[in-house]
């Protein structure tokens, strides 16, 4: 990316901020059985959905939101939220892209996010989700001739409900934790994938979610099986109206890799961090797991994170197939009074089951940015290997990075091996820079992108770009 | 003082009081004032006992602590022991040596505590809230003021007499600005003997104090060993802590220092080896509060057959510390097909104008560096036993006093048999 091209976006600010004027169907705040009676209804959802809402709701009730991680954020009424929000529209819903909101497309549109039939240029399927519900999913035919299920969560739930039943919960079990226990509730849409065995997924699938309401939380939940020796490739994007009140988004994410399948989830998160003084933004306590649950099985979680006023976020690997493999790559990016507590957990089960975590931290202003990860090798994982790099970049007197892993070895023939370090741009880098006419901020974007690459170099091409600009865009006026 | 009611009280909690109450007459005012030890009760119920759940616990084995028979000491005042059926190690060439059997000095061997107050009343965090026991319960205390320059050994020895019940060691150390120590405390217990041992170490360094500190925990096999130490470094100090744990059932240190002034350096090196069920758990917490603060890190842990080994490094650079510079080097070795290793190092950095790095490994022994030995026609156990010597080495070749370091050895020989049989060492 050429430096005029940086200082352009370091220039801009937050430009997803903006507010769709649609009559929406919003429930009253607050959360009891009746919420997650009328959110089930709503979906026309089977009583085993229903009953397994209302067990989670009850756990839920006697759980406390945990404290352990390096944030402070202001207590978060969960009496005040309404749960349940989607704009309004025909009783069947939209039947096709022609069908759906020309104000929800237009969103869409200004959103870059490709939903039109142009969008066929770019390859990629899109489930784009808006508020409570998604609003529209495309190439579902082309998808559906490979074999390949891409559809609404609600959708997945009337369509088939066996893979439903068997799937769900399997790897984020409604005990969880407090936010996916809280999730597994009030949840009210997201994504489903299947690739059936032996099918490599013929395009990127990609969801897009918009938070549009106000006094609403955001609950999806997403769920992606690859079966024996097949993948998927699968974008996930976010953004948000600006508001001078803390929204909050908790949302689920279970993967599922049979033998010899491949999962990749990128995921580029842009919610609403907040203004220069901290207020307002979004709260993202968000739970992604995967389970590589036969042999060979490989799951890969690539995330760069730059929005949000809160990030508590653990995307994990379950290793248990033999040689099945996990990786971790991150880069998390906090400005202004951004906050993020994020990391992954390397759970090795099976033997010879290999994992790599490359986290990048970079803070400026006041942002505080911690690494947390868990490294564990079970009895049974004979042979299993962790690599793990964990760098942070300090820019600002009064940022703060935070490095917490967590190492627990119980197989003498198991090896783990961790590195972190923490730094702010040396001086004989800038110097090099500035020596052969680069401005500072040109050069600290230069430095910025090339401590990066290593993560960035693991996105899809088009997500790679997008994550550039966004990291140039949320360091701005870091550099003084 | 009446117990205190709380709603942290739980049962071993409840147990502790009891037993309180039951000596709380007789503890000497000398050891702490009934006053500071009335504090920590009611701080201990505040806190409440310990689980596995709070982060800095979740590698105690607290079981072996909740099944302590009694916590009240049963040898209450100094006494003259018979020290011929203890075996002391021989003494240090140019230490003075001071005992304390069941935690009371022997009155032959060690200062009776002056009445000054040595170092401020520690207030435990959390973390180290075990601390607060031996605040409790405590006979006696080595209360030392350091000027110039010195050298000290003291040795804490369990003996028969303290069997099934709880001894308290306690050290309070000052050292005056410019002067320079070096300290051996050293923990003894004769074997078979089921005790609890719970040790304070509170230390405060003057400007431009140097202290090395070597510290060797070589109690009893049956033995439940706490060791809760508090150091805070002024302007220039140094201090260097070498520790060698091999001993007591299960074990836990919980560390805390604090450089509060500009140029404060410390280093902490050590070791860990176990075998059978024994859980040598340390925490150790850095705070750099002050410019230009130093912390060097160096801990190596060995767990053989069902042993665990966890370490917790938690290095924290305040706002105010610009210029710090960091570095943690932590290194297990599984031994055992039942054992374990937990590491954890922690950063906690608040300012940008700093060097802060870790490194942390787990694993088997190196199979290259095998490789290059078994191709030198070495045969397969003694390679193995030469590689995990070095792999202590670090540690051990720190220890510059000889015969300090032959003793280390020997103990961390002992916990390796086949480290005895290749006859290396000194």
């Amino acid at each position: 990316m050429s430096t005029p091209d940086i200082d352009a976006l370091v220039n801009r600010s937050y430009r997803h901020g903006f507010i769709t004027d649609i009559e929406s169907d919003t429930v009253a705040p607050g959360l009891d059985e009746s919420v997650v009676r009328l959110i089930s209804r709503k979906k026309g959802e089977p009583q085993f959905l229903l009953d397994w809402r209302l067990r989670a709701l009850r756990h839920w009730q006697g759980m406390r939101e945990p404290h352990w991680a390096h944030l402070r954020y202001q207590p978060i009424d969960y009496g005040a939220i309404s749960y349940y929000s989607a704009p309004k529209q025909a009783k069947d819903g939209p039947k096709s892209l022609a069908d759906v909101d020309p104000k929800l497309l237009a969103t869409y549109e200004k959103l870059g996010v490709p939903l039109h039939e142009r969008a066929r240029l770019a390859g990629v399927a899109v489930d784009a989700v808006f508020d409570s519900v998604s609003v529209a999913t495309t190439f579902k035919e082309r998808l559906s001739a490979a074999g390949v299920i891409f559809c609404p969560f609600s959708e997945a739930v009337q369509k088939h409900p066996a893979l439903l039943e068997r799937y769900l919960g399997s790897v984020v079990p409604y005990t969880d934790n407090f936010y996916a226990t809280l999730n597994s509730a009030v949840f009210t849409d997201g994504s489903f994938v299947y690739v059936p065995p032996g099918v490599r997924c013929p395009m990127e699938l990609s969801t897009y979610f918009r938070i549009n309401a106000a006094n609403t939380g955001q609950f999806e939940r997403t769920l992606i099986i690859a079966d024996k020796g097949a993948y998927v490739s699968y974008l996930e994007g976010c953004t948000a109206p600006m508001r001078d009140e803390n929204q909050l988004h908790a949302a689920v994410v279970e993967l599922v890799a049979l033998d010899d399948a491949q999962i990749k989830y990128s995921t580029v998160q842009n919610w609403y961090p907040g203004d220069e003084n901290g207020r307002g933004g979004i709260y993202n306590f968000v739970t992604k797991r995967g389970e590589c649950r036969g042999r060979n099985a490989r799951i890969s979680w690539t995330q760069v994170e730059t929005g949000s006023a809160i990030t508590w976020k653990y995307p994990s690997c379950i290793l248990r197939g033999e040689n099945s493999v996990g990786e971790f790559y991150s880069v998390a990016t906090v400005n202004n009074y951004q906050q993020a507590d994020t990391g992954t957990k390397m759970v090795h089960i099976g033997a010879n089951t290999r994992s790599t975590i490359v986290s990048k931290g970079i803070s400026a202003g006041h942002g505080q940015n911690a690494y947390r990860g868990l490294v564990k090798m079970l009895p049974s994982a004979t042979g299993a290997r962790n690599f793990t790099q964990c760098d942070s970049l300090l820019m600002g007197k009064n940022s703060g990075a935070h490095t917490f892993p967590y190492i627990e070895v119980r197989n003498p023939t198991a090896t783990v091996e961790h590195e972190a370090s923490t730094s702010r741009i040396s001086e004989e880098q800038l110097f090099y820079c500035l020596q052969r006419g680069i401005g500072t901020e040109d050069a600290v974007n230069m430095i910025v992108s090339g401590f990066c690459r290593t993560v960035f170099k693991e996105l899809p091409m088009e997500f790679a770009v997008e994550a550039q600009n966004l990291l140039a865009v949320s360091l701005e006026g870091a550099v003084g | 003082m009446a117990t205190p009611t709380t709603t942290h009280r739980s049962g071993i909690v409840d147990r502790i009081m009891r037993d309180y109450d039951a000596v709380a007459a007789r503890l000497p005012d000398a050891a702490v004032t009934r006053a500071a030890r009335g504090r920590s009760m009611h701080e201990l119920a505040r806190l409440g006992w310990p689980t596995t759940r709070d982060e800095q616990w979740r590698y105690t084995n607290l079981r072996a602590f909740e099944r302590v028979a009694e916590f009240a000491p049963r040898v209450l005042t100094p006494a003259s022991g018979d020290t011929a059926a203890l075996e002391l190690p021989p003494a240090l060439p140019g230490f003075e040596r001071l005992l304390y059997i069941d935690g009371v000095r022997d009155v032959a061997a060690a200062r009776a505590p002056t009445r000054d107050t040595i170092v401020p009343e520690t207030v435990w965090s959390a973390e180290q809230r075990l601390g607060l026991l031996c605040d409790m319960f405590a006979t006696d205390v080595a209360s030392l003021r350091i000027r110039g320059s010195s050298a000290i050994e003291v040795l804490f020895v369990t003996s028969a007499a303290a069997a099934g019940a709880a001894c308290y060691p306690r050290l309070q150390l000052a050292l005056e600005p410019g002067s320079q120590l070096q300290l051996v405390e050293r923990h003894l217990g004769a074997p078979e003997i089921p005790t609890l041992v719970c040790a304070n170490v509170a230390i405060e360094l003057g400007r431009g104090a140097q202290l090395t500190h070597y510290r060797l925990q070589q109690c009893g096999v049956h033995t439940v060993f706490a060791d809760t130490l508090s150091a805070q470094l002024t302007d220039e100090a140094s201090y260097s802590v070498r520790q060698v744990a091999i001993g007591a059932a299960s074990a836990r240190t919980s560390a805390q220092v604090q450089l509060a002034g500009r140029g404060a350096a410390f280093s902490w090196q050590a070791i860990a080896v176990g075998r059978a069920q024994q859980v040598h758990d340390t925490a150790l917490k850095v705070e750099h509060r002050a410019p230009d603060t130093r912390t060097d890190e160096v801990f190596r842990g060995i767990a053989d057959e069902h042993a665990r080994i966890a370490f917790s490094g938690h290095i924290h650079i305040a706002a105010a510390a610009p210029g710090a510079d960091a570095r943690q080097s932590l290194r297990g070795l599984i031994e055992g097909a039942g054992a374990e290793i937990d590491l954890r190092p922690r950063l906690e950095i608040n300012t940008d104008q700093v060097k802060a790095q870790h490194g942390a490994t787990t694993g088997a022994l190196d199979e290259n560096l095998m490789f290059y030995l078994l191709a030198r026609g070495i045969d397969r156990s003694t390679a193995r036993a030469l590689l995990k010597w070095a792999f202590l080495g670090d540690v051990l070749r720190a220890i510059e006093l000889p015969q300090l370091r032959s003793a280390a050895e020997h103990g961390a020989a002992g916990q390796l048999p086949d480290i005895m049989a290749i006859g290396a060492l000194t």
